[in-house]
């Protein structure tokens, strides 16, 4: 199967969690927008203690001013006491509520017996926090300890202007507090995980913690890196969503998070499904003579190959979509992936046998492969058939398996050949993460329609 | 006039007496009429009396071991030689035979016989080797679809001569060491016409896996076609060797290809048998006009989706394997079963779960 798990498992080694390392050596001091400029000036003079007029305020300004408002996040394991998953996060409001990333809390989630969570503020005064609310889709957690905060942070109304200074805080790798400088670049578009693109340094250790601008104001939650200075955030109106939530936590029984994670998954999955098949017809591509499903929604990308390898004799023409993100569900859980690759063989030089020789061996390849072990996940199994659409003979594999603590949600994976040409083809694979059965069927059936020889 | 025949425990004759004298002794020691070679037996272990009417008597000589009645294995010691003429002494049987018993007719030779005659024909054996060149052919023209290149075709036939060479020359051994005859060339004839079948065999079984993969009649037939040759290619190695009869050779056929088909299947699919993230079916495709592939409508396969999740929901209800194998191991070695490096992924003692090492997020 796919690389659509080779992808995701790529993303967990390629994409660290979490912000945080190193600023910039030397960042020359740009104005802020003009919009935030008067104010800047202002707070720089009055807190800044000589730095020039029309600079952004210095960092340790704005690191003094909300230092205590930004808290590391610890994960225990109860047995042993020892730290399991060390993050960041952030003061929300006066009760004490703290806004941090699911993927720093999820073994409290998935395992309430064995973890337990506290905070320690930056004077390295720690205390017990339980969850509040979960959103697992959008990576965020709602904690809350029994003290009130000194500081709490502002959440942003709005956005950014492009370009504006920002300071991302929190404890990579356990140093301490500590602050990073960058800008703000813009929501990503076509994402299905909303997220902002942050140009600075996040570490890991750092998820969790807070975005802010000089006026600390939170911009987004720090997320994940795609290194070289590319970070991600989620957007500060997703947590405040979450913050407004009604909260689960005080009902009697308390809510198994759990179950709720599992809800969210599932009615995510039914959304941008439900978006992606809308469309009477599924956008198509035609390679080498043969009809496709193309780029199916706005959220996937897709890239494509027609190498011709002259010491070969035949052609592959390839073309791949995928999301460019994904859910986190447990350490070795990730999920929320769709993606989808063809290869369109053809041939002037093979004969007939020969072709289909080189063709069963692309269709029995494997596409990458799942994340997920045996804890989370059950083995595939799969089925396969002839079938026919429209006047086009397709040989399928379809393959299933479960999530053993998640109820309901499947991965799955279908294997196409094309066939019915004596020396051109198209075998196609489609990876689907995190859905429900109806999903896979509702899903391949479009898939699958969509597939035909050109006219 | 009597005989005595000697057996063994097993019922083989060893050797056989006449008796024309009474009374004689039975014994290991050289001063016995007859000597009976079994560490068990006495010096004199008995004596064969013929009493004043003419009835034949045993009398015990006092051994260690005793003379039994056999197969009742009564004591006796002195009494009417048993009315089925058996007694045994240690592990020796001795039986008493009128010179009117009849004894079986004799076997008929089978090497040499039947069939294999044919293939022990030079020009025959000879000939067969051209099937290796078809399946050279067929490596290239057939299944091949890289560019050939000559040197990795000749390796390819020298592969298969040095192969075949070596098998026929197994096979003659056994051939010289039960009948006195190499056979050589006839078992090299078998293993080409082998496979020449094989690949016969293997042409059908792709459009069979094609077409009817994961159906029950599919599987058979698949069966079929890969325990056919193998089972020919042991009962016609067997019909060489020429020591056992068609309906056992046939046998011992079958159940060798079947033995080795499973054994190859269970091969094959020992990684399925494990926890795997990888997905197995069946991807066999083969060239056919349009219109003869068959095909159900696409709602065929979503149908399945169903079945499906029954299948994986009953696994999700297993508990894993690897963390049931491993909480076991813990119990009997607590150092072997707390770290597993595997993923880096750390087995907590007391639940017997995974989860990796402390990290920051």
């Amino acid at each position: 199967m796919s690389e659509a798990v080779r992808s995701t498992c790529a993303c967990k080694a390629g994409i660290r969690w979490t912000v945080g390392g190193s600023g910039p050596g030397v960042v020359i001091a740009r104005p802020g927008s003009p919009a935030h400029l008067g104010l800047l000036v202002l707070l720089a003079s009055i807190l800044g203690g000589g730095s020039r007029a029309g600079a952004a305020p210095p960092t340790e300004v704005v690191f003094r001013r909300f230092a205590d408002a930004v808290v590391q996040i610890r994960v225990t394991e109860k047995g042993s006491g020892a730290k399991a998953v060390i993050g960041s996060g952030f003061f929300a409001d006066h009760a004490g509520r703290m806004v941090t990333n699911y993927h720093v809390v999820s073994k409290l989630v998935l395992h309430p017996d064995r973890y337990v969570a506290e905070r320690v503020d930056h004077l390295g005064a720690a205390e017990t926090v339980h969850i509040e609310a979960v959103d697992a889709v959008h990576d965020l957690a709602v904690l809350r300890g029994a003290s009130a905060p000194r500081t709490a942070l502002e959440l942003m109304d709005g956005e950014p202007a492009h370009g504006t200074r920002l300071y991302a805080m929190g404890h990579p790798h356990d140093l301490g507090l500590s602050i990073v400088e960058g800008t703000y670049n813009g929501l990503l578009e076509h994402s299905l995980y909303q997220r902002l693109h942050f140009t600075g340094s996040l570490n890991p250790g750092m998820s969790g913690g807070p975005t802010v601008t000089a006026r600390g104001e939170v911009v987004g939650v720090n997320v994940r890196s795609a290194g070289n200075q590319v970070s991600f955030l989620v957007p500060i109106a997703l947590a405040r969503a979450l913050l407004g939530r009604p909260a689960l936590a005080g009902e009697r029984p308390p809510p198994r998070w759990l179950d709720v994670v599992r809800d969210q998954l599932l009615a995510h999955q039914e959304t941008y499904f439900a978006t992606l098949l809308a469309a009477d017809a599924l956008p198509a591509v035609t390679l080498g003579g043969i009809v496709l499903p193309g780029k199916l929604a706005p959220f996937l990308r897709c890239w494509g190959d027609a190498a011709r390898d002259e010491s070969k004799p035949y052609a592959v023409i390839t073309q791949e979509c995928a999301t460019d993100d994904y859910v986190f569900v447990s350490d070795q859980l990730l999920s929320g992936v769709v993606r989808y690759r063809h290869h369109v063989l053809t041939t002037e030089e093979l004969n007939t046998f020969q072709f289909h020789a080189l063709f069963s061996d692309y269709f029995g390849t494997h596409y990458g492969e799942f994340y997920g072990n045996e804890e989370e996940v059950t083995a595939f199994r799969c089925r396969q058939r002839l079938v026919r659409n429209r006047d086009v003979p397709m040989k399928v594999a379809l393959c299933l398996r479960a999530y053993r603590r998640l109820p309901g949600l499947y991965d799955a994976v279908l294997r196409a050949a094309v066939l019915g040409a004596s020396t051109r083809g198209a075998e196609t694979s489609l990876a689907l993460s995190g859905v429900s059965a109806a999903t896979v069927q509702r899903v391949v059936g479009r898939y699958l329609g969509v597939i035909e020889w050109a006219k | 006039m009597i005989f005595l025949e000697v057996l063994d425990r097993r019922g083989r004759l060893l050797d056989r007496h006449r008796i024309d004298r009474c009374p004689i002794t039975i014994g290991r020691a050289y001063a016995n009429d007859v000597i009976v070679d079994d560490p068990y037996v006495c010096p004199t272990h008995l004596r064969l009396l013929r009493t004043d009417d003419g009835a034949l008597r045993v009398e015990d000589m006092g051994s260690v071991n005793g003379t039994h009645g056999d197969p009742d294995g009564a004591r006796i010691s002195r009494a009417p030689l048993p009315s089925d003429g058996r007694v045994r002494i240690g592990n020796t049987v001795l039986r008493f035979r009128r010179d009117d018993a009849s004894v079986p007719p004799a076997l008929v030779q089978i090497h040499g016989a039947s069939g294999s005659t044919r293939l022990t024909r030079a020009p025959v054996a000879l000939a067969s080797w051209l099937i290796v060149a078809v399946l050279l052919m067929n490596s290239v023209l057939i299944e091949g679809y890289e560019r050939p290149q000559g040197w990795r075709v000749a390796g390819l036939g020298i592969l298969f001569v040095v192969g075949i060479s070596v098998w026929a020359a197994a096979w003659a051994l056994v051939t010289r060491v039960v009948t006195h005859d190499w056979r050589f060339l006839a078992h090299t004839s078998v293993a080409c016409i082998f496979l020449g079948l094989d690949l016969i065999g293997d042409t059908v079984q792709g459009y069979v896996r094609f077409i009817g993969a994961g159906t029950w009649s599919g599987t058979l037939l698949s069966v079929a076609c890969n325990a056919g040759p193998v089972g020919w290619l042991f009962s016609a190695h067997l019909a060489l060797v020429g020591t056992m009869k068609a309906p056992k050779r046939l046998a011992v056929a079958t159940v060798a290809a079947l033995c080795l088909l499973g054994l190859f299947t269970f091969a094959s699919r020992w990684n399925s048998f494990e926890f795997s993230r990888q997905i197995h079916f069946d991807a066999a495709l083969r060239p056919l006009p349009r219109a003869w592939i068959p095909g159900a409508p696409v709602e065929a396969i979503l149908a399945e989706v169903l079945d499906l999740e029954g299948e994986v929901r009953q696994l999700a209800t297993q508990k894993p394997r690897a963390a049931a194998w491993l909480a076991g191991l813990e119990e009997g070695d607590s150092e072997l079963g707390s770290q597993r490096n595997e993923g880096r992924v750390r087995q907590h003692r007391a639940t017997g779960r995974f989860d990796p090492p402390g990290q920051n997020r």
